[in-house]
């Protein structure tokens, strides 16, 4: 691991501050469920370690105007404990239930998640079909990044050396609407993605029809990417089992899998039309019990 | 689609080093105050077999456990064992201390045969106490009868015992008695296979042991646990490999890179992958045993994998001849027809 120096700000102003002198440099840590481990397999090197855990103001869940304010240090475990998000953010919500085990979800934040920004990233599809927006923050500005474009390749994002993630905003669902998000790993826990799913559904209203959908693809591409041609597909149809499965066998074109230690980019293939299939089956019964 | 598929395996094993003298060895004292001391090389891993070797001695001598004092795998001071191997212990430890106890009981029941006026090979060891066994109210408590001895018929309660496994070689018609006895262990599991994706949920694990007598049912019912969650490890995740893609170098999908790193993407089992598990023991006792014990040891890790094997292919006819069985193998194979 070598030596590095080690700081813990305080408060934002602080990490702002320190941000500014190390920037480069510097690796922030919150939970360190991720930057633990690559620093210990040498993958990444610090000279010097930001801990942010204690900087209370950027842990918070409220809701304001119709959308979701969360901040960067909430915890995985957190979510799963917060009843707005079961009910309204179902697919946020399922992920940090399929997330690793009890000990890494009392410690691993969403910040965290997306700022390691590998693709197997359990949070990323969910924000990503929930349309989410970062704030993020230097001691000169704030930013408002969209999360569509703040990925921009594995484990990259456009997040600037000097900046911190201080907010991520999710807007609220339509009336008929819900969301859902599935995964396939090697084992019920503790299991990075082999590949994963979120979907947000919503429907005409006589719940007849697909008005519009989203769906994002986790471990199936360099980044997480959406599937374009299936939503496109589906917008307007009919809720029927043809017309998902049919709909589901194009996402294959839109995906650039890789073989890795996990899985071969053809079993990858394989698999994500039968993930995009339940996903898109389980936001529809989401929908049908009236939850989000 | 999730098809269900159930499958049973069984296995016969021996015990003991079947192919060269294995002797194990012991030394019993009984001291002034009726407590017991024994001395063994056999060494427990942490299987349990000094656990094992008290209960014997606690049953043959009558007296309660807590009283009876083990040393074990001292070079030094302790007699001699081969070796915790070969699920031997419990068999070859227990005929050691037993004889080594036969002595000291001989010591013992002479002074108490001279004191109730009977015969020695009329008196039991029970509760405590040393009774003549057509009448319980003609007894002498165990600790009297030990200081007596010392004291009074001059006579040390110690005694020694050894046993040699048979070890006698197969012919060329492959008769021969390699193994004392042997002993049977036997899975049947249930499974779901998901038709698309290949992934196998282990939904029952019903496991069974016939070690003889349980010396200690908890201990075996543990075991067998044990073996049958390494099983599924076995079967489905685990594999230091580059070939659980089911390709081989051959082809131009095979990634020499496919394996795991390190044992956090090594894929044990957690306990959210746990079956319905049940575990247990039959006891078919062993005449020749210790109490009739058998062993219950290196076996219990035998038979869940073909077990699961088995029942994947009743799912969905999908015979996979190497492990682990991973999803990308069930894929292949389903994908081939």
């Amino acid at each position: 691991m070598g030596s590095f120096e080690y700081f813990r700000p305080a408060n934002l102003s602080e990490a702002m501050d320190l941000l500014a002198t190390y920037g480069k440099n510097a690796v922030v840590m919150a939970g360190g469920t991720d930057v633990m481990v690559t620093l210990n397999a040498a993958e990444l090197s610090a000279n010097c370690i930001i801990g942010i855990s204690e900087i209370k103001e950027l842990k918070f869940i409220k809701e304001e105007n119709g959308v979701l304010r969360i901040g960067p240090l909430v915890t995985t475990a957190e979510i799963i404990n917060n009843k707005l998000i079961k009910e309204k953010f179902k697919c946020l919500w399922k992920a940090a239930t399929m997330t690793a085990g009890p000990q890494v979800r009392n410690l691993g934040t969403i910040g965290g998640n997306l700022g390691t920004a590998s693709p197997a990233g359990d949070f990323i599809p969910p924000l990503m079909v929930l349309d989410a927006s970062l704030i993020t923050v230097s001691k000169s500005e704030e930013s408002v990044i969209k999360i569509a474009d703040f990925f921009s390749g594995p484990k990259t994002t456009i997040l600037r050396a000097d900046s911190l993630i201080r907010e991520i905003r999710i807007p609220f669902l339509p009336k008929i609407g819900a969301s859902s998000f599935e995964k396939i790993g090697k084992r019920k826990a503790m299991s990075i993605s082999v590949a994963s799913v979120a979907a947000v559904v919503t429907a005409s209203t006589d719940k007849m029809k697909f008005a519009n959908v989203k769906i994002a693809l986790g471990s199936l591409a360099p980044t997480v990417v959406r599937a374009e041609k299936v939503e496109e597909r589906l917008r307007g149809r009919p809720i029927d089992p043809k017309e998902i499965r049919e709909a589901a066998e194009t996402v294959r074109e839109e995906i650039r899998p890789m073989t890795d230690g996990r899985a071969t980019a053809w079993y990858r293939s394989e698999v994500s039309c039968s993930l995009v299939r339940k996903a898109l089956w389980d936001a529809l019964s989401e929908l049908e019990a009236g939850r989000q | 689609m999730k098809k269900r598929g159930k499958g049973v395996a069984v296995c016969i094993y021996s015990q003991t080093i079947t192919n060269a003298p294995n002797p194990c060895s012991a030394y019993v004292q009984v001291k002034e105050d009726g407590s017991a001391v024994i001395q063994t090389g056999a060494c427990d891993l942490g299987q349990g077999s000094t656990t094992v070797i008290t209960q014997m001695a606690s049953e043959a001598l009558g007296i309660d456990f807590g009283k009876i004092t083990v040393h074990t795998a001292d070079t030094e001071t302790t007699p001699f064992d081969t070796g915790s191997v070969s699920s031997r212990l419990t068999y070859v430890a227990g005929k050691a201390v037993l004889a080594a106890i036969e002595e000291v009981k001989n010591v013992l029941f002479t002074t108490v045969a001279r004191k109730l006026g009977v015969k020695p090979d009329r008196l039991i060891c029970k509760d405590g106490k040393i009774s003549y066994m057509y009448d319980p109210q003609k007894y002498m408590s165990f600790s009297q009868a030990a200081f007596e001895a010392h004291f009074v018929d001059r006579r040390l309660p110690h005694g020694k015992g050894e046993y040699y496994p048979q070890n006698i070689p197969v012919d060329e018609y492959g008769q021969g008695e390699p193994s004392d006895t042997y002993y049977y262990h036997g899975t049947v599991a249930e499974v779901e296979v998901d038709t698309e994706t290949g992934e196998v949920d282990v939904l029952k694990l019903f496991a069974l042991v016939d070690c003889g007598r349980a010396i200690n049912p908890m201990m075996v019912e543990g075991q067998v646990e044990g073996g049958a969650i390494q099983a599924l490890g076995w079967a489905l995740r685990e594999d230091t490999y580059p070939y659980c893609t089911g390709v081989t170098g051959a082809s131009d999908q095979f990634n020499p890179d496919f394996r795991p790193i390190s044992f956090s993407d090594y894929g044990i089992a957690t306990a959210m992958d746990m079956p319905e598990m049940f575990a247990s023991n039959v006891e078919i006792i062993e005449p020749e045993g210790p109490f009739g014990a058998k062993a219950a040891g290196e076996i219990v890790a035998n038979t869940g994998a073909p077990a699961i094997i088995n029942a994947i292919y009743n799912a969905v006819g999908v015979r996979i001849r190497d492990l682990p069985a991973t999803p990308e193998k069930i894929l292949r194979g389903l994908k081939a027809g």
